[in-house]
């Protein structure tokens, strides 16, 4: 049995949020359509001072480009706000793992919470293991990380031919 | 005290997306969009009638919203509730629940063919409850919430559960009407 005892810090939470794509996408697809809103906002202010455009569109040029950086920040800024507030909620938190052939289990304690899941290795979605970080992605959306030196039994090389046995390609080293 | 026994079936699973917050702002984003797009287009027609040009502005304001629309709609068919059910229930098949409300705790014991929890939550820990259509959503944190309907309810009633929440939660406990 490999056991892991960890408490959350702003590491763990960042490694966690940059395995899980959409983010990644969502940012893609925010930066093409800021970089037209620009576009549109300059054209806007061009054909508005020679007399051309209409002052409504250099209007809605400029809430649409600061809708869409505070949008942007609020993405990016995302893992460091979800750190605060649970820094904020839970300063006692501390989570232990523990991964044998069949099941891995989760307990969560901290002041006013007790949890303890166990599931199977069929409910992990993905598994990444980076630069001494591991995280695991549950099919429910939630995940798990920790570094390779919160282990109390075990070693990182055990993990990590557990997940490769069990995940196959849902493991990956990088 | 206030029991209830929920089955994750596709109704109950279609309701928590529904009225998760992302679905909700990606809704309206959508609306917004669409609206945006079809005042935009007249504004382009009148423009192109009175000063018998399209200026390059307006076409990009254009594309923007309907970038926006189709994005957002997007979005919401990649979160479709039967898409993502499949999903859930490929990993955690026949997900059953039990959540029991009631004095100073929020147990919650859940159980599948892949999987068992049990957790037991300080009442305080609880950040906020919406209650919409008939569903309970309580949000123990960011990224932990219980969902279950008020027919789910075997012990208590749905009265003593809204009392339960107004007192603990006092304004953090909201009722909507319909899922917006």
């Amino acid at each position: 049995m490999i056991t892991v005892k960890a408490k959350p810090s702003r590491e763990s939470v960042n490694r966690l949020f940059s395995v899980t794509a959409p983010p990644k996408r969502t940012i893609a697809a925010f930066s093409v359509l800021l970089l037209i809103m620009l576009t549109a906002l300059v054209m806007s202010i061009v054909y508005y001072k020679k007399g051309r455009g209409d002052l409504i569109f250099v209007v809605c040029g400029t809430v649409l480009v600061c809708a869409a950086v505070i949008f942007m920040v609020r993405i990016l800024r995302y893992p460091a706000r979800r750190f605060r507030v649970l820094q904020k909620t839970a300063p006692d938190m501390v989570q232990s793992f523990a991964f044998s052939e069949e099941i891995c289990s989760v307990r969560t304690e901290c002041t006013g919470i007790n949890a303890h899941s166990e599931q199977s290795y069929g409910t992990v979605r993905r598994a990444v293991y980076k630069e001494g970080w591991f995280v695991l992605i549950f099919g429910s959306g939630n995940g798990i990380s920790f570094h390779e030196n919160s282990f109390t039994n075990g070693t990182p090389q055990q993990l990590s031919a557990i997940l490769r046995e069990k995940l196959g390609r849902k493991y990956r080293v990088k | 005290m206030v029991k209830a026994n929920v089955k994750y079936d596709i109704k109950v699973h279609s309701a928590a997306v529904k009225s998760s917050l992302q679905y909700r702002f990606y809704r309206v984003l959508a609306v917004l969009g669409a609206v945006e797009f079809i005042l935009v287009s007249f504004a382009a027609v009148i423009s192109a009638y009175s000063k018998h040009r399209l200026t390059a502005d307006l076409i990009l304001y254009l594309s923007i919203f309907f970038g926006i629309f189709i994005g957002s709609v997007l979005k919401l068919l990649f979160m479709n509730p039967v898409r993502s059910f499949r999903k859930l229930s490929a990993c955690y098949p026949d997900l059953k629940y039990e959540v029991v409300i009631g004095g100073e705790n929020i147990e919650y014991r859940a159980v599948s063919a892949n999987s068992k929890e049990n957790s037991v939550y300080s009442a305080s820990r609880l950040v906020s409850a919406r209650e919409t259509m008939g569903y309970f959503k309580l949000n123990i944190s960011q990224a932990e919430s219980i969902f279950f309907s008020d027919t789910d309810i075997t012990e208590g009633n749905a009265d003593e559960l809204r009392k339960y929440l107004s007192n603990t939660l006092g304004n953090r406990y909201t009722v909507k009407e319909g899922w917006i």
